[in-house]
């Protein structure tokens, strides 16, 4: 059911407007053979599916691929038309007028350009390898077009070549392998070298292999045809692997014969001839392999990896997975088990890695290291932001995380078995954590790496134990120096390392899942000192908190933020709440919509490391922010090096708007009077105080 | 020659080919390490190559559609490379459902591909062979079979001749395929020059040289290709920066305007005995 898009001329104007901007941007970067008025056209009718996929939302996805696909088709081929393309739709779609009134527009923009994105991804990853094995299949046709003397030029140069992902080795005419190609080692599962010297017909399933020793006599026979079989190879793994096998006969000049052998992977065709002998090693709904595989695989990484990098296993269980199948049925679960096995897949995509499946929930991966492999913490949270993408299953949004147990590098004599179960074993310490957690089985070797997983999964002891505690920083008016606010922040007396400052703890806290927590509990406490101050000194004393930018992002924000409020009955006006500017910025608009909410709800919204950049004197005078703070040991401060008019200019348009500005950082009375001239208001820094106790606020409160 | 001609050129894959590469630079995928690296070895040098291809392919469509206006239905296409978006027949019979081309290239894996894209297809051919024998090209049993030499043809010679060198004459060369084409018949070319940012181009060509590529681009100043068009009288608006030759839209121009003319691009026609004045 597709509700009709509305039909006013001036949402017209708008498409034709965005289809045309579209053309131009695309016909710059790539060919695309029509004429710019039919692209334009076509372009058009694209946004115009575009468009009604936003206006009837459960059409969204599936118009999303198709435009990604029609693109691809078009000729869109390179990755720069594709960015583009997403830019261009995005923002494009976003301010249209005429959509203006849609429910959930901006979630469903997302939804049909990420469906554009993955449509256009796979199409072209298909059309690449479509294009790849035809590439086979010409160079093939050319060498025996041209009766190629395989033996002649061997001496001179590698004729058959690692090409394509097609097998290709020239055997005698008894089958035995004379040269193969990569592709072919590949395919059997054998090492390069060892496929040499081999007899082909014992590659083959022993079902077959008389019928392909029977080929062979026929060419050896002389008869000139071309004999293309579908057949199953035996791999050393164990599996088998249909390839459709060609056999042709080659003349040499000096009148022996040869045959160039083509194994083209039809895992395609044999999928469809239902007889797949995968199953034994696979899981079925996922396809990912199973235990048993992926135990052989471990035992053989183990021997075999790089010394220097070693391997990591992560062993995942779905968090709260029970509760999705309980409440939206198996179904739904199921589907939501096959994009959890996609994107697992996905995140090591660049690693030379295995994803297994081990039980109902439970997910594996191995990851042979490389010098380029990304260190745990990063692949722990690589691994849970894209799980956490909320995606459609059955109709429902839904997102998952995973609690992770991981075992970094160990020793290469290690039993996969005693391995799997230290990683199980990991796994439910991690749990008892709750969700999103991990942790490190046996930290071994890499000290850097250690230091940080150690200090990471130590935090929530430390939080426990007392040893992270909030302190305050005078935020004052630059007019007179009066105290105007105090800025909650956190600080971890680390026993061994001393005073972690405030923004390594939430750096810490992401890498744990802890963060959410940590907030909470930084505002609470906030907030109740700001009561504490006002029972106590009879003063009315607003805190401030800054916040990551991951958590301004957080959906869960306004909630915490409400909740604590709520429960302390601190006025809102009291409470100071620092958005970083870069996700406020944001084109998701995730963070500016908490940041509108917020301030509805009374709080003050301030924006962080505020650079005045032209995007963001924009952003913040459509938005309802009370003022914007420069942090001057961080990022370009307006205008340079300050330098007197710019900055001033600058500052004057933000405080057109009605938003105020403050300066961090101030070090000295010099710095101090030079960003009042500029139009600065208040200030904080070294030169009013560093963070400390709240007793050393309440003697400036007289 | 350094190679022995028994291992015939793109099929020996340890070294990169033109057609595979110039399909890589315009975003396809039959192509082979060896052709991507020398591709992104030549971006490194001129980072306009893959808007000098685009604009390339965008003059062909606009040229093929120019000559169908202009009548012509048969086309000779040498040189044609991997097909890809917008091959000759597809742009002409957008127009004109019954022309009729003939694919000529020297390459067997792009001929042996142009005949699995088009196999079955009555209204075009493809020959392996060689630019530089006329005769040979000229008398292949496809061409005479699918083309009326003694109608007008139009005669495609879209980023090749900038292979041939001096001493192999293209000017006599184009002369001996310009006798044996009919009144009425066309010619298009498009040829890399050097009149423009020499010494990036210089070291573009040596990226193709260096990677033991067996054609080398020799470029050529703008008299040097306005003498290709001797005997024909070249359409307006002449010999001109590619992106200048009728451009209908954003997609035949690039940003840089030594992009837009670092290849030159003109069409002629042969007149009959006698119409011409010169
Ligand atoms: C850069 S591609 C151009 C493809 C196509 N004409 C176009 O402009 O889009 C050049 C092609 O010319 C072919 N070629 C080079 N020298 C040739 C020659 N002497 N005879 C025939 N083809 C040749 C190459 O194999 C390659 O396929």
């Amino acid at each position: 059911m597709t509700a009709p898009l509305p039909r006013d001329a001036a949402g017209l104007r708008e498409r034709v407007k965005l289809a045309r901007k579209w053309a131009y941007l695309l016909s710059k970067r790539t060919y695309l053979p029509m004429s710019q008025a039919e692209l334009e056209r076509q372009l058009l009718g694209l946004v115009e599916r575009l468009c009604a996929g936003v206006v009837t939302g459960p059409l969204a996805h599936q118009v999303g691929r198709e435009v990604g696909v029609a693109l691809v088709e078009m000729n869109c081929t390179l990755a720069e038309t594709l960015r583009l393309s997403v830019e261009v739709i995005s923002r494009g779609l976003l301010d249209m007028t005429s959509l203006r009134g849609i429910p959930q527009r901006r979630d469903r923009v997302v939804e049909v350009v990420a469906a554009l994105a993955s449509g256009f991804a796979e199409k072209l990853r298909l059309a690449t390898l479509e294009q790849q094995e035809q590439l086979g299949r010409a160079l093939h046709r050319a060498m025996r077009q041209v009766q190629l003397d395989l033996q002649a030029s061997e001496a001179r140069t590698e004729v058959v070549e690692t090409f394509t992902s097609s097998g290709v080795a020239t055997t005698d005419l008894a089958g035995q392998v004379l040269r193969a190609n990569d592709a072919l080692a590949r395919i059997v599962d054998l090492p390069p070298a060892a496929v040499t010297g081999l007899s082909l017909p014992d590659l083959v399933h022993p079902d077959q292999r008389d019928a392909v020793r029977a080929d062979f006599a026929r060419l050896a026979a002389g008869s000139g045809e071309v004999i293309s079989q579908p057949r199953r190879l035996l791999r050393a793994d164990g599996e088998t692997a249909w390839v459709t096998l060609t056999l042709t006969p080659l003349r040499l000049h000096d009148g022996r014969g040869q045959v160039v052998v083509l194994a083209e992977d039809s895992s395609d065709v044999s999928l469809l001839q239902g007889q797949l002998n995968h199953q034994s090693l696979h899981d079925l709904l996922t396809w990912l392999p199973n235990r048993q595989y992926f135990t052989s695989r471990l035992e053989q990484a183990l021997r075999t990896a790089d010394p220097a990098t070693g391997i990591s296993v992560f062993h995942l269980d779905l968090d709260g997975f029970s509760l999705i199948t309980g409440g939206l049925g198996r179904r739904v679960g199921d589907q939501v088990l096959k994009t959890v096995a996609l994107r697992l897949r996905e995140v090591v995509a660049e690693e030379v890695a295995m994803v297994a499946r081990f039980g109902y929930d439970e997910f594996a991966i191995l990851v042979e290291n490389s010098a380029s492999t990304p260190d745990v913490v990063t692949l722990v949270r690589r691994i849970n932001d894209r799980l956490s993408e909320p995606f459609d299953a059955g109709g429902h949004r839904v997102a998952t995380s995973a609690t992770i147990g991981v075992v970094h590098r160990p020793p290469s004599d290690a039993s996969p078995s005693d391995l799997l179960d230290s990683a199980d074993l990991t796994l439910r310490r991690a749990k008892g954590g709750g969700r999103r957690q991990w942790e490190l089985a046996d930290p071994t070797q890499d000290g850097r790496d250690r230091r940080r997983f150690s200090l990471a999964v130590t935090m929530p002891g430390a939080w426990e134990g007392g040893e992270l505690r909030v302190r305050y920083r005078p935020l004052a008016r630059l007019a007179d120096s009066a105290l105007v606010a105090a800025e909650a922040v956190l600080r971890w007396d680390h026993p061994k390392l001393g005073a972690l400052p405030h923004e390594q703890c939430l750096a810490l806290a992401e890498d744990t899942g802890l963060v959410g927590s940590l907030l909470a509990w930084l505002l609470r406490t906030a907030c109740e000192q700001s009561l504490a101050w006002r029972r106590d000194r009879g003063r009315e004393l607003p805190v401030r908190v800054g916040v990551t930018a991951s958590q301004a992002a957080d959906q869960e924000l306004v909630g915490a933020v409400l909740g604590v409020l709520a429960d302390t009955g601190l006025p809102p006006r009291l409470l100071r709440l620092g958005l970083p500017a870069a996700a406020v910025l944001d084109e998701d608009e995730a963070a500016a919509d908490n940041a509108r909410i917020l301030a509805e709800s009374g709080v003050v919204v301030e924006v962080d490391d505020f650079s005045a950049a032209p995007g963001e004197l924009v952003r913040v005078a459509e938005l309802p922010v009370a003022s914007v703070r420069i942090t001057l040991s961080r990022g370009p401060v307006p205008g340079g090096p300050p330098g007197g008019r710019v900055v001033a200019d600058l500052l004057a348009v933000v405080r057109d708007a009605g938003v105020a500005v403050a300066v961090d950082g101030l070090s000295s009375v010099e710095q101090a009077s030079w960003w009042r001239e500029a139009g600065a208001d208040t200030g904080s820094g070294p030169l009013f105080a560093s963070a400390s106790p709240p007793e050393v606020i309440a003697a400036r409160l007289g | 020659m350094d190679e022995p001609d028994w291992v015939p050129e793109g099929v020996d894959t340890s070294i990169p080919s033109v057609a595979r590469t110039y399909d890589y630079l315009l975003g396809g995928a039959h192509n082979l390490a060896v052709d991507r690296r020398m591709a992104d070895e030549m971006l490194r040098v001129l980072p306009g190559a893959r808007h000098l291809v685009r604009l390339n392919r965008s003059f062909l469509r606009r040229a093929v559609t120019h000559l169908v206006r202009r009548g012509v239905r048969q086309f000779l296409d040498i040189g044609s490379g991997i097909p890809t978006a917008g091959n000759v027949h597809e742009v002409a019979r957008a127009h004109a459902p019954d022309c009729r081309v003939v694919y000529v290239d020297k390459d067997p894996v792009a001929v042996a591909h142009s005949r699995m894209l088009l196999a079955g297809d009555e209204r075009t051919d493809v020959v392996l062979a060689d630019l530089r024998d006329p005769e040979d090209v000229l008398g292949r049993p496809e061409v005479k079979g699918l083309l009326d030499l003694d109608q007008p043809v139009a005669l495609l010679l879209l980023l090749v001749v900038h292979f041939l060198t001096d001493e192999e004459d293209p000017v006599g060369l184009l002369g001996r395929y310009r006798d044996r084409l009919a009144p009425g018949s066309f010619l298009v070319v498009s040829h890399a020059t050097d009149d423009r940012r020499a010494e990036t181009m210089r070291r573009a060509a040596d990226t193709v040289r260096r990677a033991r590529s067996r054609d080398n681009l020799v470029y050529r100043d703008r008299a040097e290709v306005t003498a290709l068009f001797t005997g024909y009288e070249l359409e307006e608006p002449g010999v001109v920066g590619c992106a200048l030759w009728r451009p209908d839209g954003a997609g035949s121009m690039a940003d840089t305007p030594e992009d837009n003319t670092q290849v030159y691009v003109g069409v002629g026609r042969k007149p009959a005995p006698g119409e011409r004045g010169t």
